[in-house]
């Protein structure tokens, strides 16, 4: 590398060094506070649903849900366990008296 | 001025403002080279500030405790800009309503002499080729006029391990501009 290349990036690398300091931009704090404060709304909106009351009637709306799926089951399964009758019973299994052997000796 | 901070005093966190916003800006805007990011990442700061006052131990100063904040955020707005230009050859540089997705450094910086704006320029552009830790301590020793002592505390590091970040920092930037930047008008010699 040659004299003239290092002095060119020894010049690159000192051009920070009479950096003056830099002011905030006009009204950085107005403009702060406004900001804080659309924050602090948008975070109150959200946890208005954290409040104790929403969270007790979200867990009772919860526990009908669940007691009312449960009872409704329960009801179910118990109309299905009912003893069929006589007749539901000969139906299924086609216990009629009335046979195809029958039906043939009639026959000529 | 820290347990009025705690207890929300509005006083006290105008004049915390008020007596660093020019300095964090300043430093934002040396990481980003970027105004209204600067701005951004400087407001960011002292809503954090805010919120996370009563976290604060001291077991630093309180302007450490600031500048690591501002170095932090800088730095995360750093790879933000780096994935999303990473993925660019994936999307456009305009949305379709012609908004701009990808905002590019504008190396405007208010406190450059001017006829120094394009030494800067390629000085800005090196330095963003830097790891972290060098770019960090590199900036806030090169523009932020701190000690070493100051940037290790920042820095959650020792002074000795600064020492080597400058060395290292400005050995790298050396090699990228020779790369880079080679004197203009100078002829290549073909092998």
């Amino acid at each position: 590398m040659n004299s003239k290349q290092n002095d060119n990036i020894n010049r690159i690398l000192q051009s920070l060094d009479d950096m003056q300091p830099v002011q905030a931009p006009d009204f950085f704090y107005t403009r702060l506070i406004a900001r804080l404060e659309k924050e602090d709304v948008r975070e109150s909106c959200w946890l208005s649903t954290l409040k104790p009351a929403f969270v007790a009637a979200g867990l009772f709306l919860l526990f009908g849900v669940n007691m009312y799926m449960l009872t409704h089951l329960k009801k179910d399964s118990e109309s299905n366990l009912q003893a069929p009758s006589a007749e539901s019973f000969s139906s299924a299994y086609s216990l009629t008296g009335h046979s195809v052997y029958n039906e043939n000796d009639q026959q000529p | 001025m820290i347990q009025q901070l705690r207890l929300g005093d509005e006083q006290a966190f105008r004049a915390l403002v008020t007596q660093y916003q020019d300095k964090v800006y300043h430093t934002a805007l040396n990481f980003l080279q970027h105004t209204a990011d600067a701005e951004d990442i400087a407001q960011e700061v002292f809503i954090q500030v805010y919120h996370s006052i009563g976290q604060f131990k001291e077991q630093s100063k309180l302007s450490t405790w600031i500048y690591r904040i501002t170095v932090s955020k800088c730095l995360d707005l750093q790879r933000s800009k780096k994935r999303k230009k990473r993925f660019s050859f994936i999307t456009s540089l305009f949305s379709d309503k012609q908004e701009l997705l990808h905002d590019p450094a504008d190396h405007n910086h208010p406190g450059i002499l001017y006829d120094k704006k394009q030494d800067a320029a390629l000085l800005y552009e090196a330095i963003n080729q830097l790891p972290e830790k060098q770019q960090s301590a590199f900036l806030l020793y090169k523009t932020g006029q701190m000690s070493y002592l100051e940037i290790a505390g920042i820095l959650g590091t020792t002074e000795p391990a600064v020492d080597s970040l400058l060395q290292r920092a400005k050995l790298n930037l050396r090699k990228y501009l020779e790369k880079n930047h080679p004197i203009p008008g100078k002829h290549r010699r073909f092998p």
